[in-house]
């Protein structure tokens, strides 16, 4: 295969790494856009670090190719690919200071000592931490030692800069700041990125690229917005965002209904037998339904405040629990365990899925 | 943590009092008696001679001279062992025997071992009659009571020292420094001068303390 499609930057064709008896990845293929921003989301074990480490050169792969615009990775070890990794625990050379730990990457590939420290000046004010190049390490919050980790990284003017779950070991208010920044930087230096997490709201406020993961596989490929009004499974629906997940029956027809002998849904499955129906928190409604709109009746079990509005659990006759977060009006708020109450929704806002 | 200063003394006292006792207190007598003549009277005629007579000097030396050879030939061998344990030996079977091999002198008493290599290294010790039944050499080395021997027994002795505390620190050596490296464009050799070696320094300057005080202070080895 030569060059593969002219805009696939990085593509990895049917990827395997198995650790003994351990399959970590079961075969991937992907293709990543020159400067795109690639999320690989999922739950730990899901293959997805490995996958960033086969990237970089510290895992050798069964079998399966890597390429970084055309030339074949596999062969090349980690020292000489066109990469740059930020780790999770950022792993700063404690016996250097911030200066010596950007400073590495380039005295490596022999850039001249001026330019070199002109560089570690314009990236270290590009992270935000001029003035620290005398610290060392242990002196630093872990906020910085991120900043100074991603500086080391990208001095090294990589085509592709690996994050593996950089901002993991910080605090909710400076990930968020950290995130935001990440994105500009990104913008900023036209680099491809490929961000590991298993935080679905971190990789959600991206409106990039999303690779689901999970053993060992992509289960979806798609925006953030894609992925959570379409997810292809139940995993996928569980994993991203809040999802109700109604247990139903279809028939021979492929009709759905609310349980053995429960009420008829508008639905279809194309095969007999349980399926799943996706749902929304924030896409029911409480109250009269709209003339085209699916309506069960629920009992209100209990109510949360949540800040911007409310959360409703509420209980299906078929037993079924249901999460619903409707807009915060007053008859919400009037609203009180074992109330009685019609839920509905707009017919497109459900999915039917696989049980 | 802290603590209160009852606590203190006690935990301090108990260690002070046997160091004077035990310490201090005789080598302020040492110190006493060795500024006096045998009848009582103060000189300093043993500081003069010990100034002043070269055989005390070349002594001394020879003590540091070996010292340090030990340390070095300790470190040479020693590291690339403790580097190896802990970066390449897989098994765990393969890893525990060295370390045995490694801990079995220790078991023996210094002058067992010293008679040892004596029958070692004699005139018609094992390595002397290897050689002369080859036909390397056409009479007995003289190997023991050497220079080199002492050298040799001592390092292969003290080695264990070196090793441990050299394989400790870099068991706890963060791996993915070694990474960030080799991410950051070093190739393996420069990860391991730039990165590893520097930050295991702890390991080897305490390995080398130990060997260097021990063999400065080895009696019987040496007179062996």
């Amino acid at each position: 295969m030569v060059g593969g499609m002219s805009d696939e930057f990085i593509s990895i064709d049917r990827l395997v790494k198995r650790f003994g008896a351990v399959v970590a990845l079961a075969g991937i293929s992907i293709g990543v856009r020159r400067g795109e921003f690639l999320w690989l989301l999922g739950p730990s074990g899901c293959g997805k670090t490995t996958m960033l480490r086969a990237i970089a050169g510290f895992v050798e792969p069964t079998s399966g190719e890597i390429r970084i615009a055309g030339r074949l990775m596999n062969p090349v070890p980690p020292h000489r690919r066109p990469v740059n990794t930020v780790f999770q625990n950022y792993a700063l050379f404690p016996h250097m200071t911030v200066a010596e730990n950007v400073a590495f990457g380039p005295r490596r590939a022999g850039v001249a000592k001026a330019e070199i420290s002109a560089r570690v000046t314009e990236v270290l004010g590009i992270v935000g931490m001029s003035g620290f190049d005398r610290r060392y390490p242990r002196a630093l919050s872990g906020g910085q030692q991120q900043r100074v980790a991603l500086a080391r990284a990208i001095i090294n003017r990589p085509q592709v800069l690996l994050l593996d779950e950089p901002l993991g070991a910080l605090d909710l208010k400076l990930r968020k700041r950290m995130q935001v920044e990440l994105k500009r930087l990104h913008e900023h230096l036209g680099l491809t990125f490929i961000y590991v997490t298993h935080d679905q709201e971190e990789a959600l406020t991206m409106s990039d690229r999303i690779a689901v993961m999970n053993q060992g596989e992509i289960v979806q490929l798609g925006t953030g917005e894609e992925i959570y009004r379409a997810p292809v499974s139940r995993y996928v629906a569980d994993f991203i965002g809040e999802a109700n997940l109604i247990d139903c029956i279809a028939d021979g027809e492929g009709a759905l209904r609310l349980g053995e002998g429960g009420p008829p849904l508008p639905y279809r499955s194309r095969s007999a037998g349980p399926v799943t129906l996706m749902l929304r928190p924030e896409d029911i409604r409480i109250g009269a339904p709209a003339s085209d709109a699916v309506a069960l009746d629920a009992t209100i079990r209990d109510k949360i405040f949540i800040g911007q509005s409310w959360r409703l659990f509420a209980v299906l006759r078929s037993g079924q629990e249901i999460t619903v977060q409707p807009g915060s009006d007053e008859s919400v708020r009037r609203m009180d365990r074992g109330d009685m109450v019609t839920l509905s929704w707009a017919r497109e806002h459900a999915r039917v899925l696989a049980a | 943590m802290r603590i209160g200063r009852l606590h203190a003394i006690l935990l301090l006292g108990g260690p002070l009092i046997f160091l004077t006792l035990f310490f201090i207190l005789p080598f302020a007598l040492m110190m006493a008696g060795s500024a006096r003549t045998d009848n009582g009277q103060w000189t300093a005629a043993h500081y003069v001679k010990l100034a002043t007579d070269t055989y005390y000097w070349r002594i001394l030396l020879l003590t540091f001279e070996i010292g340090l050879e030990v340390t070095l030939i300790c470190f040479a061998l020693g590291y690339p062992l403790a580097y190896f344990l802990t970066f390449r030996a897989q098994s765990p079977m393969l890893r525990r025997s060295i370390y045995v091999v490694l801990v079995t002198p220790l078991f023996t008493n210094n002058v067992v071992r010293a008679f040892g290599w004596i029958v070692m290294l004699g005139r018609n010790g094992l390595v002397n009659q290897s050689l002369l039944t080859l036909g390397l050499v056409k009479a007995p080395l003289p190997l023991a009571y050497s220079k080199t021997a002492i050298v040799v027994s001592l390092a292969y002795t003290l080695m264990p020292f070196m090793v441990l505390t050299v394989a400790s620190v870099l068991q706890n050596l963060d791996r993915s420094l070694v990474e960030a490296a080799r991410d950051l464009g070093a190739n393996p050799w420069l990860t391991f001068l730039k990165v590893t070696f520097p930050l295991s320094l702890p390991g080897v300057i305490a390995g080398s303390l130990i060997i260097f005080t021990l063999t400065v202070s080895a009696y019987v080895t040496p007179a062996s």
